[in-house]
């Protein structure tokens, strides 16, 4: 009789000792490929969070609310704007990876109706327009109170595209790649009613919708329809300056600096602070250490905690598995001497001793890859449940690309690792029956057979 | 024929006790053998050397005049003896044809049904068989094997007078009509005086 033969008569028949087999090595794989799954995800994590867009620090010049003698709220800019010359001359200082700069202005559109905020007129139908080289990386998308949704975002090589939010397009039934044309307004708020400064139109731009984002948050404040946030459109750089309502090179709004490491935003604003060539007067410096950043520490140390169960689990798994595998083996001498007695050689009965155990095993593995993928998933659900973070890094931001992560992706094991993983619990299973075969393998049969009697 | 010969062989257990001393004899096909002694006079080590199951401390085991290690015991016990012993020895997971089947050179089924087990018999698990049908699937596994020398240890041990008879019987046949030589050590007179030689073992030496 072959010993595959032998082995398969075994499994079926034994069927207590071989659930109980089966049972011992399902629950470890669970448990380990879960453990390495849970630590695989926290260590792209972190990785991913290190080399993604950690910090940000803001220029802007200084604006002047004031009322006038009506009581009307004016808002007065200063003249002196940030130049292509000056961010260059911030980039020079390094550790820089992004710049951002930004103009505001506001448009109108024959093709758009927006969504009616307080006292809407026909004239006060304008939506505020945020013209930038990188929409990924406005703080409404950084601070995740806007998702991209369709599409794509605005990229430093766009010319005439915009974002618009969903509840604009629902209403004017525009969606990715519809092009319209806008042109300029300026909104004014006079004797109580919101108007357009530009009464007559001479600028017209035509812009495409690249992409269609979704607010987080709903605003409850009453507002023109101006300032509603929905009406918000995310535009390129080009769109106001065709609009005549900006310059080439000179930005009347934010210039946004990003940066890698947020422990280098103190040192990199403390550099810029100390150029003469912006006027710290008229100009201020805003920081911004993202709330994901911090994850990195927080996931770093879930990192360690798997690690640490990993390697308990490891061993003592290894111990169970062996222990069980000894008893087992005590309980079949009896067997063993009787194959020998017949002249089975030890090495051919330990090699079924193996076969056995492997098929139990991977049939256990079998079934613990597709459990282990339900465990993973709630596992991560419970352990990263909160992180959600937007991670930018260079090909997100050029290809585009919105920053929000999938949990599932970076729960999910890779090929290699997966057999990675049952690769090391097959050594341990085999030098388990190994270890548990060697009472077999040091008695003499005589031995064997005079301790069965 | 002179199948099996043993030539000053002496055995001691961690090089003190000696359990064999100086112990020669000569085995031949067609005979039956009868090994007896008292407990502890070192009739199951004479047969575990014989088969196979130990080497001995000094001296040969010949099979048809080579020395039983020279090929390695495990060769030996495959292809040259076969043992039947007192509590059967069967693999309690396996039917009896699957047990026959594990030293078959030889069907199973019919060899069973010549020792009396039926066809429903020998498809059942071993251990839900008598005593006696366990013994006869253990003499039919080692008919099976078609090995020259059968060595059985206390065969009839663990049976009852009227379930010894036929399997001494059957011995008996295996000796006489299959041109066996079987070896038996017993504590039973009544089995030795069915064989056709008598060796007394006492105090490690033969009488």
């Amino acid at each position: 009789m072959h010993f595959t033969r032998r082995v398969f008569l075994y499994i079926s028949r034994k069927r207590g000792k071989t659930i109980s087999l089966f049972l011992i090595i399902f629950i470890v794989a669970v448990f380990l490929v879960s453990c390495f799954s849970v630590l695989h995800a926290s260590e792209r994590l972190v990785e991913d969070i290190r080399t993604s867009i950690g910090a940000a620090f803001y220029i802007r010049a200084n604006t002047e609310v004031s009322m006038n003698e009506n009581g009307e709220t004016e808002v007065k800019k200063n003249k002196v704007h940030i130049t292509q010359k000056i961010v260059d001359e911030i980039m020079r200082i390094g550790e820089i990876k992004y710049c951002n700069p930004m103009n505001y202005g506001f448009a109108k559109s024959d093709a758009i109706h927006f969504i009616p905020g307080e006292k809407h007129t026909e004239e006060s139908d304008m939506g505020k327009v945020t013209a930038l080289r990188f929409s990924a990386l406005a703080p409404g998308f950084t601070d995740e109170t806007a998702v991209l949704t369709e599409g794509a975002h605005i990229t430093e090589t766009d010319g005439g595209k915009i974002l618009i939010s969903e509840q604009l397009a629902k209403a004017n039934q525009l969606s990715v790649g519809d092009t319209l044309t806008l042109t300029h307004a300026r909104f004014k708020e006079s004797d109580g009613a919101y108007i357009d400064e530009i009464s007559v139109k001479t600028a017209y731009v035509q812009v495409e919708v690249c992409g269609i984002y979704k607010l987080n948050k709903k605003d409850a404040a009453i507002k023109p329809t101006a300032g509603v946030a929905e009406n918000e459109i995310y535009a390129s750089l080009d769109v106001l300056n065709t609009l005549h309502e900006s310059e080439v090179g000179v930005y009347t709004g934010e210039v946004d600096f990003y940066i890698t490491d947020p422990a280098r935003l103190e040192s990199v604003t403390r550099n810029v602070r100390q150029m003469d060539s912006i006027d710290w007067t008229t100009h201020f410096i805003r920081t911004n250490d993202f709330q994901y950043s911090r994850m990195a520490d927080r996931l770093s140390s879930l990192g360690d905690l798997m690690k640490i169960l990993l390697l308990l689990v490891s061993v003592v798994s290894s111990a169970v598995l062996t222990l069980f595998l000894m008893m087992r083996m005590r309980g079949r001498m009896q067997e063993a001497g009787i194959l020998l007695s017949v002249g089975i050689s030890k090495r051919e009965i330990v090699a079924g001793f193996l076969l056995e155990v492997l098929s139990v095993a991977a049939l256990a593995w079998a079934l613990s890859h597709i459990v282990s993928l339900g465990v993973t998933s709630f596992l991560g659900r419970s352990l990263f449940g909160g992180l959600q973070p937007n991670l930018l890094n260079d090909e997100i931001l050029r290809a585009g690309m919105d920053g929000g992560i999938q949990m599932e992706q970076y729960l999910k094991l890779g090929g290699i690792e997966t057999l990675f993983i049952y690769a090391c619990q097959c050594v341990v299973v085999a030098v388990s029956t190994f270890v548990s075969s060697i009472a077999v393998v040091r008695l003499k049969p005589k031995d064997i057979l005079s301790k069965m009697s | 024929m002179c199948i099996m010969k043993i030539c000053n062989v002496q055995y001691s257990y961690d090089g003190n006790k000696k359990v064999l001393k100086n112990i020669s004899a000569e085995f031949e096909a067609e005979k039956i053998y009868a090994i007896l002694g008292p407990s502890g006079c070192g009739k199951t080590t004479l047969l575990s050397l014989l088969g196979g199951l130990d080497h001995p401390s000094r001296g040969q085991v010949l099979f048809q005049g080579e020395d039983i290690q020279k090929r390695g015991l495990a060769w030996h016990r495959k292809n040259n003896v076969a043992f039947i012993f007192q509590n059967y020895n069967l693999i309690d997971y396996m039917t009896p044809i699957e047990n026959v089947a594990l030293t078959s050179k030889l069907p199973p089924l019919p060899l069973l049904e010549r020792l009396g087990i039926t066809r429903e018999e020998a498809r059942r698990n071993v251990l839900k068989l008598s005593g006696g049908q366990q013994q006869r699937v253990a003499i039919a596994r080692a008919l099976a094997s078609d090995a020259s020398v059968i060595l059985a240890d206390e065969p009839t041990g663990n049976l009852d007078e009227d379930t010894a008879a036929p399997i001494a019987d059957i011995l008996k046949e295996c000796a006489h009509q299959m041109k066996k030589c079987v070896i038996i050590v017993t504590h039973s007179n009544e089995l030795a005086r069915q064989a056709d030689v008598i060796l007394r073992l006492k105090k490690g030496e033969l009488q």
